[in-house]
Parts: C-alpha cells; structure tokens; sequence
C-alpha cells in the first residue's frame, strides 16, 4: 500500500516523457496518466479503514543520510485529513484536462506537462508527512500554476499570473519561517537534538514541551501569527483575498478548475495540519478573531459576488464566502465544526471546480462570461444546464447534496461554539446563516438570468466571428469549434462533469461514509485545541463539562471497539442527515 | 598547491602565447587543459569529494569546497567567452581568467594574510584588465575605470585594515591569529584599535561583495561592460570576499569580543533591502542582475550575523557559517548560469540586454531559444528561492541559523534581533521573487511583437553546454541537497570547537 | 648583540602608527578632492603606503614596542610594494583608454552609465 502511495504522487511526473510533441498525442497522453493516478489515488482512498489513523505510510530518509543531525524525510501517507483531498486533486485534474481539449492549442505540450507537474506537486502536499516535504510541494504548485495562467490566460493574465505568485509567495515565506521556528522547538524537547521535520514527531515533540509549560502562549501566538500568514492568503481570508478573483477570472479554465478546487484547499489543511494540531493555545486564543475575519469573508464575498456582472468573478466571489465557511469551521474548534469544514473543503472542490468547468464550457462557445450576454439557454444547452443547477444547488447547500452536510455542520458547530463558550459570538454563527441565504440569492439569479427566460446568445465580437455565425454551417474542423460551435454538451465534457456530480450526489446522501473516516484523525488532531477553547473560556461551564463527558464516554466506546464511527458528535448529526448510515445514531445511547 | 600552479602556469602560458600572433589560437586549448587538469588534481587529492565526510580540518574542507567552486566557475566561464568577439586580446583574457580563478582558490586555501591578500588583488587586477580589454560592452572604458578606481581604494582600506590585524594579533599566520585574538594577546591589546582594524577589513570586503553602502559601483560597471565579465564580477569577488569574511571576520575577530555582530546585521538588513528593492525598477538585465548580486550578498549576510552570535556550540547543523557557504555555492551556479543564458543569445547582432529583448523567448518556433528560456527560468526560480531548487535550500538554511538564534528558547540576549533579522530576509525573499518573476513573465507571457527588429537566436558556442551543467546541478542540488550542506557544514569554521569556545566566553554581553 | 641602528628604537611605535594614519587620512582625502585620475591615483598609493608603513613599523626590531621581531610583516610590505606597482601600470592604462573615450581624465564626464 505504501508504495502504491508513493507510485500515485510521482505518477504523473514519471509520465511527462510520454507527453509528446503533437497536440492530439499530448492530451491523450495525459489523459491517460491522469486517469491512471485517479485510479490509483481512488484506490487508496476506498482502500482507508473507517476508524484508522494513519495509512499507507512511506518514509525513507532525504537528507539525514548525508547530513547527520537533520531527519528530514521523504515521507508520505494518508490520514483522515488528506483521504478525501488526495483523490479529488485527481479527480479535478481529470476534468480539467477534459475541458482544455479543445481550449488549449498553443504550446500544448508545456500545458499539459505543467498539468501533471501541478498533479504531482497536490497529491504530494497532501500526503506529505514532513513539514519540508510539504513546503516543497506546497511552493512547488506554485510554478507551474504561475506558467499555467501567465501563458494560457486572458487579457490580464500576466499582471495576474504575477499577484497570485507573489501574494502566496509573500505569505508563504512567514509560515517557513513559523515551520522552522517550530522544529527549532521541538529539538529543544530532544536530548540530542536532532532537528526532525516529520509531522507526527513534530506534534509529539511540542505536545511534550507544552505539557511542560516549556511553550508560552506567547511563542505559541508568534508562530501561529506566522503560520497563519501564508495560509491565509492561500485560503484565502477576507482582507488577504484580492488575488483571488484576478487569479480566478484569467486563468483558463483547467487553472481555475485546480486552483478553486484543491490549491485554495492547502490553506484549510495548513491550518489543520500544523496550526490547531501543534499551537493549540495559540489556535484558541486566535480563534474569536479569525472568527470575526471569516464571517466577515462570508458577508463580504456573498455580496461582492451579488454584484458581478461576470460569471467566472461571481464563482470566484462564492469562493471566498465559502471558503469563509470552512474557516469558521475549523475554528469553532468543536468536532463538529471541524469534520463540517473539511467536508465542506471537499464539497467546495466538487461544486466550485464543477462550476468553473462549466463556465470554461460555456466561454468556449460563445467568447464571453457576461452575465447579461446569456439568457435562456436551458432550452439551447439542456444537459450543459443540468451540470449547473446540480453544481448550483451543491453549491448553495440543499438538502440531500453534499453542501447542506458540510454547511449543516460548520453552522451547529458554530451556534454550539458561540451557546457554551461565548454568546457574543451567536452573531457571527447568524451572520454565517445569512451568508447561506445570499449564497442562494446570487447563484439563483445567476442561473435563473443565464438558463431561463428568453433565450439569448452573445453576438460573437470579431470579424472572424461574424463570419463564423453567417457561415456557421457549413464551417468545420477546430475552426468550427473554436469560432461558431454551440452544441450541447459532447461525451467528452459530460465525462469531465459526472464523477464531479457523482460525488456530489453521493456524499449528499451518505456524509457519514465521508466522515466516518476523517474522525479519528481530526479528533487526535484537535482534541488540544477543544479543550484549550473550553478552558480559554474563562471556568468551564456545565455545558461544556457536560460536552466533556460525552465526548469521554464516546471515546472509551470507541476503544471498546463497538464501532469505528462512534467518536461523539458529528456522526450523530450526519447520521440525522444521512439515510444510509449503519450504525444506529448515538442519540439512542 | 598542484593545482594552483598547474592554473599559474596555464595563465603565464597564455599571456606567453599572447605575444606570438601565429600561435595565439593555442591558448583555447592551454587554458581548457589547465582547468581540467587542475581539476582532476584536485580529484585526486581530495578523493573525488567524498573526503569531507570524515574528519579533515575545516579549512581543508573550506580551501577544497573553493577550489571546485572556482575550477567549475573556470570551466563555465571558459565556455562562455566568445570566441572572435574580443579576437585580439583572446590569449591575454584566457590568461586572466586563468588568473582569477586562481585568486579564488587561493583565499579558499589561505593560512596567512599575504596568501589571501594576494588571491583577492589577483582577482581584482585580472578583472581590471578584462574589464579594459573588453571592447564589446557599451561603455567599456568607463566600466573599467569606475570598477578600477572603486576597486583599488577598497583593496587599501583592506590593507590598512590587515596592518592593524596583524599587529594586534602579531602574526600573518591565521591559526596564531585567531589565539592570539581570542587570548587578547597582541602588541597593541586595544579594543578600540581591534574595532578600528574590523570595520577597515570589513570596509574592504563589503566592496567586494557588493555590500551597501559599497554597492553602488555594481549596476553600472555590469551594465557597461558584456555578459562574461559582469558574470565574473557578480561571482567571483564575492566568493572571495566571502571566504575572506569568514576567515577573517569569523574565524579570527570573532574572537576578539568586538561586537561586530552588530554592524553585520545592520549592513545585512540594509544590503538585502536595497538590492531588492532598487532591482524593482530595473529594466536592463545586467542591473538587474547587479542588484540581485547585491541582495543575495545581503541573505549570505543574515547567515554571518547569525554564525556570529551563537553562544553554545550549536547542535544543528545549520550553521550560521555553513548556510552562508550553501547559500554562495547555490547563487554562483543560478548567477553564473543565468549570465551564460544571456551570452548566447543575441538579436540580429546584438547582444539580448534589456528585459524587452526577452520577450516571446519561450514562445520561439526553435527549440534552442525555449531551452535556454526554461533554463533562465529556473535560474530565476532559484535565485528567488522556490523549491525543489538549489536557492531555496540556500534560503533554508541562511533563515534557520537566523532563527536558530532568534526563535530558540534559550536566553540568548540578541534573540530578538536575529528573529527581526530572519523576518527582514523573509520579506524581502517574496519582494525578490517580483523581479525574477518579471524576467520569466518577459520571457514567456509576452509575445515578439517587434517586427522591426530580428528574432532572438542562439549562438551555439560551449556556453549552451555550460548553461545545462549549471541547470542539472541547480536541479540535483535541490532534489538531493544532504550532501551538499555536508560539505558546506564541514566547511564551516564553527564547526571548530575552539572557536566555539572562544565565542563562548567572549561573546557580547547584553543588548 | 647591539646594532648601530638601536638609537633608532627611541621612536616608539604608535609614532609610526600616527605617520600610517596621517597617510590614510591624506589619501582619502585626495581621492575625494581630485576629480583627475592621477590625482586618484596618488591618493590611492597614499593609502596603500598607509598600509605598508604600519606592516614595516610593527614588524621591525628597531622599533620600541614593536615586540614582533618575525619580519614577516616586511615581507608582507615587499608584495604590497609589489603590487602597487602592478597596479600602477593598470591604472595608467585604463587612464589612457578613458581619455581616448572622454578626451578627458576629470572623472566627472564619465557619467554616462545610468547610476
């Protein structure tokens, strides 16, 4: 198993020899590898015990061998938190691939190369079990996401393709030096010192130091203010997001795929992996603030998208609303919060880059993302309209599709956040409900103004254009698709979008299976944390000490071994969402 | 000493060979033979480098880790010398080639101060007189005479600087000098004449490294003369200076108990923060390039400071010393690579020199100008310091031995400072990234739309093969950088215990 | 064993030290005030001279205080010297081209490189 993880992560850049010269050889060859690495990657993340903690593990070292006195490895595995992340940056680059077939004609080669090189650079930050290794992998998606929209973009592209590199890279650089300053830590709970980079060691090493009181809150705020630098650019969080929608609205389609569907996903994991596991204290004291940053992204984003007049900016504007989602999740630092916005970064992976791959498809029709430039074109485009609206109601979260579990569960997270520890707070887990309601306001209208009404077509700009409409039918080949061509979805396109829907459907209906497999990770994870929180709360309250209990109870049930799923709260709300869940709810207990 | 006189005489032969018209051509091959030839002396002696793993004294490891550099240095700028460009003058530039290279390996190997003195003046005249016989840069008289005069000055105020050094220690031998200043022994035992003696010598270095304020003559005497002679400008003088610094500064005044941390750390926040920030506005790209070689003087900077400011014998690795090293192994291949991209190719006859002559490079029909672009670009991505290549590893391991002090939980007084140090260099790595991006971004989001002039071409000359070594090596370095700070580690005069010590009990008391 | 020069040790050392750094100061000043490059140059062998006194001075046996009877810092002196003369010829050839580029030595035309 563990080698099997290593061949998917550097599948696809073995592949990029058989990536050849021609465009037709280039994208089947890719294609192909692609395919292979989603296989491979669905296999192991099917392959995932329900209840285990870590899984296909690989390690061997990288630099120690050579260099006495550092163990930095090579190590890769999957865990609760990346098991449902590593198969969707496979899954996203199999529809973005999809949907460039006919989009991209120059310089094919470079495009599709930088597609797997980006492939391997997402599965690797995800399985990474080294805090170097992760940063490689985490700057190393950067380049070719930078080529991908500087070369292949719109109008903008090269101002855009610079903001995005450098905003990530300005933030990234602090959190390098926040992961760096927390290994020089660890060491110092080490007799010998030797400097590890292997996460798992890493957050046993300053869970040692805190249980010591040799990490003060103050360090502790420091490195998390560092940490939180670069993720939140890349989340992104509201005053740190103006790259987002530049970056979202150039990049072609296949960019704007992966970049809103896995790599807008490291920031939620950075802030799982090292920020709430390793600074606990520092997550909680933080906490109340960011709170405020990601309802105020939710509001903020939920508006601005209200406002566009462009398709692709108001999808990347829902993405920083729901992004602000994810966030609010996490730091409600409550299990079910945290298993909410985790689902939810899967779910925003599937409907966002659903979206943007529709709106890719429809900018290759017509030459123009303008809202008011469309009008009915369910009648013209039924199958295309159908990915929508399914995307859409993913997106705004209705029942029995994937959204509601995630967003049902971040919101009771939140309201049970704010009713046992700060009341104060009801007004953000309120102001979160609101930014559902206007999630549906705008992707409503969107979809009401593009797909119903009178059927309107965009006058293609371009003598070449105006050509292709008074010839359209007699005109074939790629210039007929690249100029005139407004049929409904083709085979191809269908293939990109129905896995996504797929999924979409199925974690709608069974959240649990999803879930099921992300808690023990996440409550090892963030159980420092949650108690931090409750104790950050000033004397605990009876309703904490009460959440306390159960959770205690739950967890000497699970170690029992009565039921894999059973570890406290989320399974109890999910089972309420979820029909097809086995095991009979908690509640009866 | 076989291979530097193996190089001296390939360099007498050369100047030799200059004055006979008929066989002038011969200096090509005598000068390949006395760099390969050195070479494999070296990798003989030295057991084809594996000699560093077991333990040898550091300045064994130090002199080797320069010999290689400056041999490999030779070999790329040999192949990146035109050959017909400067056709009169071929031998005598061979010859000084020959002659800096040399300087370099003798400040890596110097016991005492004659021997590093000279190795740096042998750099020094041997660029003057290349940058004097240089006919194809634009201004190459004023580049010459600028570099000349900035040069000399900062060479005296050296040795003015050493005059005091060696009196005060009362010895030319760096080993007696380095006891001699730990113990306070010394004819004249002054603080302040040991102050007075620090500042000149690192007066006289800065200058060579391109520190601020003796930065300023970089962009303009690069930009005034060609691509091989900026690139042995931006590398070799800084290597030697740099070996110089950490010899000098590191391995002996350290000692001394002066509190030159101090003005380290200010000339390091002030070197990284200019470069980066006037290289902003740079459109040429050999001031680009300048300001570039400035900033990165002022990350290998950071790492002095922090090497200067331990106060335990440090159990990581990452020492201060050792990420300086990395760090100029890793910026001379991207640098050195980067100037040999820019000597082949050229438009209609004209050499590639301003950031527009670049644009559309990746986008060519041909494949030569899009390998040469891809190159640049990681070059580039190097020199920012994004993995997995070289640069980044430099940048690692520069912000850890900063922070190494800063961010530890030990009492260290300076920890503050060496945490803001850390910070700085971190800021200014993305500001950085905006210019190296700018260079890529010409190169591959915009296309030639300038029919008036010619398309960019490559010259096939052995440079294209020198740009795919350094390529190779800044990729292998980053994939598998263990080894490479071995030998960067082993190098590091920290590793010394007596140093350390010396440190240890004479380190500044508290700010 | 007494050298019929030993009278010479009357004069201690920090006055050769205090000759090196009127020399110093001399050069500086010389080459910030000369806008010739001759000027320069002189001021530039003033200081390297600087230098050389303070090497010969702290190295020799004649010299009270000196306490370094090695010579090696005259040996030292003897490269410098060495030197400066190599150096000497450079400068006057670089003089030569840049007045054939000026027709001018006053470094004050040679501002043509943007800095």
């Amino acid at each position: 198993m563990s080698t099997l993880l290593l061949v998917t992560v550097f599948l696809p850049v073995l592949g990029l020899p058989l990536v050849g010269r021609r465009r037709e050889s280039a994208r089947l060859a890719s294609l192909l590898i692609v395919t292979a690495t989603l296989l491979l990657s669905g296999y192991l993340a099917f392959a995932f015990p329900a209840g285990a903690g870590e899984f296909a593990v690989w390690e061997t070292s990288w630099v120690g061998g050579r260099f006495p006195g550092v163990d930095l490895r090579l190590g890769l595995g999957l865990d609760g938190l990346s098991v449902w992340i590593f198969p969707l940056s496979s899954l996203l680059t199999f529809t973005a691939i999809l949907v460039s077939w006919h989009a991209v004609d120059r310089g094919a080669t470079s495009f599709y190369r930088l597609l797997l090189i980006l492939l391997t650079g997402m599965l690797g930050v995800f399985a990474a079990r080294d805090v170097l290794l992760f940063y490689v992998f985490f700057e190393a998606t950067l380049i070719p996401l930078f080529f991908l929209i500087g070369m292949w973009g719109h109008e903008e592209r090269r101002y855009a393709a610079v903001k995005f590199f450098l905003f990530t890279l300005a933030g990234s650089v602090l959190t390098f030096l926040g992961l760096l300053a927390l290994a020089i830590y660890s060491a110092q709970s080490q007799p010998q010192g030797v400097l590890t980079f292997s996460i798992p060691h890493l957050t046993e090493n300053l869970m040692r130091l805190r249980a010591n009181g040799q990490l003060p809150l103050t360090v502790q705020i420091w490195i998390f203010l560092a940490l939180f630098a670069g993720f939140a650019v890349k989340v992104p969080l509201f005053p740190l997001h103006t790259w987002l929608p530049l970056a979202h609205v150039e990049a072609p389609t296949a960019g704007s795929v992966l970049l809103a569907g896995i790599l807008l996903k490291i920031g939620g994991y950075g802030f799982l992996r090292f920020s709430l596991p390793m600074l606990p204290d520092a997550s909680a004291a933080c906490a109340p603030w960011i709170l405020i940053l990601a309802a105020v992204g939710i509001i903020y984003g939920a508006l601005t998208a209200l406002a566009q007049r462009d398709i692709k900016r108001l999808i990347a504007y829902s993405s920083v609303s729901h992004l602000g989602f994810c966030v609010l999740g996490f730091f409600a630092l409550n299990p079910l919060g945290l298993h909410g916005g985790l689902l939810q970064m899967v779910n925003h992976g599937l409907a966002t880059g659903g979206l943007f791959a529709v709106v890719g498809m429809l900018y290759e029709r017509y030459h123009t993302r303008q809202i008011e430039a469309f009008g009915g074109l369910a009648r013209r485009l039924p199958i295309l309209a159908c990915f929508m609206f399914l995307l859409t109601f993913s997106s705004i979260g209705l029942p029995g599709l994937n959204g509601f579990a995630g967003e049902f569960l971040i919101l009771t997270g939140m309201f049970e956040r704010a009713w046992l520890l700060q009341r104060g707070e009801l007004v953000l887990a309120v102001a979160a409900v609101f930014g559902v309601v206007l999630a549906a306001w705008y992707m409503l209208q969107l979809v009401g103004r593009v797909f119903f009404g009178e059927l309107k077509e965009p006058v293609q700009g371009g003598m070449e254009a105006h050509a292709g409409l008074a010839g359209a039918e007699h005109v074939t080949g790629d210039h007929y698709r690249s100029q005139g061509w407004t049929g409904d979805l083709t085979a191809r396109e269908v293939l990109a979008l129905a896995p996504l829907g797929v999924f979409i459907v199925w974690i709608g209906v069974q959240p649990s299976f999803f879930l099921a497999r992300m808690t023990p990770t996440l409550d090892a994870l963030s159980r420092p944390a949650t108690r931090a929180s409750r104790s950050e709360a000033g004397p605990a309250t009876a309703a904490a000490e009460a959440v306390d209990a159960a959770e205690r109870v739950a967890n000497r049930r699970s170690a029992f071994g009565r039921a894999q799923t059973t570890e406290g709260d989320p399974c109890r709300y999910s089972a309420g969402i979820a029909c097809g869940h086995q095991n009979p709810p908690p509640f009866t207990d | 000493m076989i291979p530097e006189l193996v190089l001296g005489m390939g360099a007498v032969a050369c100047f030799c060979l200059g004055a006979f018209p008929t066989v002038r051509r011969a200096s090509q091959l005598v000068a390949w033979f006395a760099v390969l030839f050195a070479g494999a002396v070296v990798g003989v002696q030295t057991g084809w480098w594996h000699g560093h793993a077991v333990s040898e004294p550091w300045y064994a490891a130090f002199g080797n880790l320069f010999r290689w550099m400056g041999l490999g240095l030779g070999l790329v700028l040999l192949a990146s010398m035109r050959p017909g460009a400067s056709e009169r003058h071929e031998a005598e530039s061979l010859g000084c080639l020959l002659s800096a290279i040399l300087g370099l390996m003798l400040v890596g190997g110097a016991a005492d101060l004659i021997t590093l003195f000279l190795g740096l003046e042998l750099i020094s005249v041997a660029s003057y007189i290349l940058l004097y016989l240089d006919r194809d840069g634009p201004r190459p008289e004023e580049a010459a005479g600028k570099y000349f005069y900035l040069s000399i000055l900062s060479s005296a105020v050296f040795l003015y600087g050493l005059s005091y050094l060696y009196g005060l220690g009362g010895a030319l031998r760096l080993d007696r000098l380095t006891h001699a200043w730990a113990s306070g022994a010394g004819t004249l035992g002054d603080a302040s004449l040991g102050a007075m003696a620090a500042v000149l010598v690192l007066a006289g270095l800065a200058f060579k490294i391109t520190a601020v304020p003796f930065h300023f003559y970089a962009p303009d005497v690069y930009q005034g003369t060609s691509h091989v002679n900026a690139s042995l400008l931006s590398v070799l003088p800084k290597a030697a200076g740099m070996a110089a610094i950490i010899k000098l500064l590191l391995g002996i005044m350290v000692g001394g108990g002066l509190p030159l941390w101090q003005v380290t750390l200010a000339v390091a926040v002030l070197t990284v923060t200019v470069g980066n920030v006037i290289a902003l506005w740079q459109t040429h790209l050999r001031r680009l390039l300048a300001y570039s070689s400035i900033a990165h003087a002022g990350f290998m900077l950071i790492g002095l400071t922090a090497a200067m400011t331990y106060r335990r014998p440090h159990q990581h690795p990452w020492d201060g010393a050792g990420a300086l090293l990395f760090y100029l192994v890793a910026y001379v291949i991207a640098t050195a690579g980067a100037f040999a991209a820019l000597s082949v190719l050229r438009r209609g006859n004209r050499p590639v020199e301003r950031l527009d002559d670049l644009r559309g490079l990746a986008r060519s029909n041909a494949t030569a100008p899009r390998f040469i672009a891809w190159s640049l670009a990681a070059f580039m991505f190097s020199l920012a310091g994004i993995p997995p290549l070289a640069g980044f590893w430099g940048k690692l391991a520069v912000f850890f031995s900063a922070l190494d002090v800063g961010a530890s939980p030990s009492e260290n007084p300076l920890r503050s400072r060496l945490l803001w140090l850390a910070v700085i260099g971190a800021v200014n790595a993305a500001i950085g990234a905006a210019y190296y991006l700018r260079v890529v971004g010409a190169m591959f989001f915009t296309e030639d739309d300038a029919q008036d002039r010619q398309q960019a071409a490559v010259v096939a000359t052995p440079a294209v093969v020198a740009v795919f070594a350094c390529l190779v090596l800044t990729l292998a370095i980053g994939l598998s950088p263990g080894s490479w700070f071995q030998a960067a580690h082993s190098a590091s005069p920290t590793a010394v215990p007596t140093i350390v010590e010396v440190s240890l009990d004479t380190a500044p008391a508290t700010h | 064993m007494e050298l019929p020069l030993a009278h010479a040790s009357q004069i201690p050392l920090i006055a050769y030290l205090l000759v090196g750094s009127v020399l110093f100061v001399t050069g500086i000043t010389c080459m910030i005030a000369k806008r010739n490059l001759i000027g320069i140059l002189i001021g530039i062998e003033l200081i390297l001279n600087a230098g050389t006194v303070n090497l010969v001075a702290m190295s020799s046996p004649f010299v009270a205080g000196s306490g370094l009877p090695a010579l090696d810092g005259q040996v030292f002196a003897l490269f410098v010297i060495l030197l400066a003369a190599a150096e000497a010829a450079a400068a006057l050839a670089i003089a030569l081209t840049y007045y054939g580029g000026y027709a001018t030595i006053d470094v004050d035309h040679g501002d043509r490189l943007n800095g």
